[in-house]
């Protein structure tokens, strides 16, 4: 732990304090240069253009595989297009080398909502992505994933809006 | 939990009330909160990444450069790959803190990464850092000593860019965050692995050799 700089003679600590909240402000004031604007596009392209980590998943198509990046996508694409009074929180798959073995889908339900018939329509909706990303029979096809609906959390405001940040009140 | 079957429909007539087909994406305007586009972008949602990358980009990049002594390319560097890691990420971030927080602890590391190959960092607080090569000579140009210079009087935050460089590198992470940023000294203790103590004590020094700076530099 340092100590505090002394105040050397003949400076006045009150002005440069002053001087120090008012070159603050005009820091917080600087509008974002030409250059940061230009160099926003490039990093974002670049951010985006990315891969995330992913397994290849086999599916019921001989030489069709899938990824699971691109399983999540269509899971959440479907259901934050249909869902009403619930949101998607988290998606999660299991595998077995390039075997999907199962999904969960951890949701967030308005209260008031009828739990077990919003579990039961999120399942038919993964059941479906499943079908269409995978193909139908046994595995790899999309009758050998087990799915599975955990009901995260319910809230009385939109669950779309729901942090854990928010009913937890703790950061971590 | 069941086996995934063939052939079932999701707008059947077993729908709920709780769901419907057929509805837009929830929209992603200002009243959708950072960690939900967060959350969002972590499944895969571009648009909302976009959204968030709009909103956080500035401060970031601003960061990264108050940081790296106004080195604009090598900060661009460094928020560039710190971008690139939250969207790989984002699926693995949980939400329990705010996700500015976790972003400038991402574009923290990427900083200081640069900044230690550049040049050995003083591990003891309190050494100051020496101005970077034509600091004095942009200092002399900063300093109020006639009627012309007492004009620039507006510039004042010229002055302190120059004193933030000569602080150590944790007062200036955390004077920057608390008063640039706005971060609490519990965020700002997350963003520098460190406790909000050793961080209030940061800040103390930190403001005043700058303020010692701003005085003796007039």
């Amino acid at each position: 732990m340092s100590e505090l700089e002394e105040v050397p003679e003949g400076v006045d600590l009150a002005r440069g304090e002053a001087d120090l909240a008012a070159a603050a402000e005009q820091l917080r004031g600087r509008p974002p240069s030409q250059r940061s604007q230009e160099t926003a596009a490039r990093v974002l392209r670049a951010a985006l253009s990315a891969p995330r980590r992913a397994v290849v998943l086999d599916t019921a198509h001989e030489g069709l595989q899938v990824t699971s990046v691109t399983v999540v996508a269509l899971l959440r694409d479907a259901l934050q297009r249909t869902l009403v009074d619930a949101a998607v929180r988290r998606i999660r798959l299991d595998h077995d080398g390039p075997v999907l073995t199962r999904v969960t889908v951890e949701v967030v339900v308005r209260y008031g909502s009828s739990v077990p018939d919003l579990a039961a329509f999120v399942g038919r909706t993964v059941r479906t992505v499943l079908l269409d990303a995978l193909g139908a029979g046994p595995s790899p096809g999309a009758a050998g994933v087990v799915d599975h609906v955990h009901v995260a959390d319910v809230t009385l405001g939109d669950p779309e809006q729901v942090e854990p940040l928010d009913e937890d009140g703790e950061p971590g | 939990m069941h086996a995934v079957t063939p052939h079932e429909d999701p707008s059947g007539p077993s729908s709920t009330r709780s769901a419907r087909q057929g509805e837009p994406s929830a929209p992603l305007g200002p009243s959708v909160s950072d960690n939900v586009l967060a959350r969002r972008a972590g499944l895969g949602d571009r648009a909302a990444f976009e959204e968030l990358f709009s909103r956080l980009f500035p401060a970031t990049l601003r960061y990264a450069t108050r940081l790296l002594d106004g080195d604009e390319r090598t900060a661009e560097d460094a928020v560039q790959d710190a971008w690139v890691k939250a969207w790989r990420a984002l699926p693995d971030f949980e939400g329990r803190s705010k996700v500015q927080t976790w972003l400038f602890t991402i574009v923290q590391r990427e900083a200081y990464e640069r900044r230690r190959r550049v040049r050995p960092l003083a591990v003891d607080d309190r050494i100051l850092e020496p101005l970077s090569r034509g600091g004095e000579a942009s200092l002399g140009s900063a300093r109020r000593t006639d009627p012309e210079s007492e004009a620039m009087y507006g510039d004042l935050w010229r002055t302190l860019s120059l004193a933030l460089g000569e602080l150590p590198w944790t007062q200036r992470a955390a004077w920057t965050l608390r008063e640039l940023e706005g971060f609490s000294y519990a965020e700002i203790a997350s963003i520098l692995d460190t406790t909000p103590t050793v961080v209030r004590g940061q800040l103390h020094r930190a403001r005043r050799t700058l303020a010692i700076r701003m005085e003796q530099w007039r």
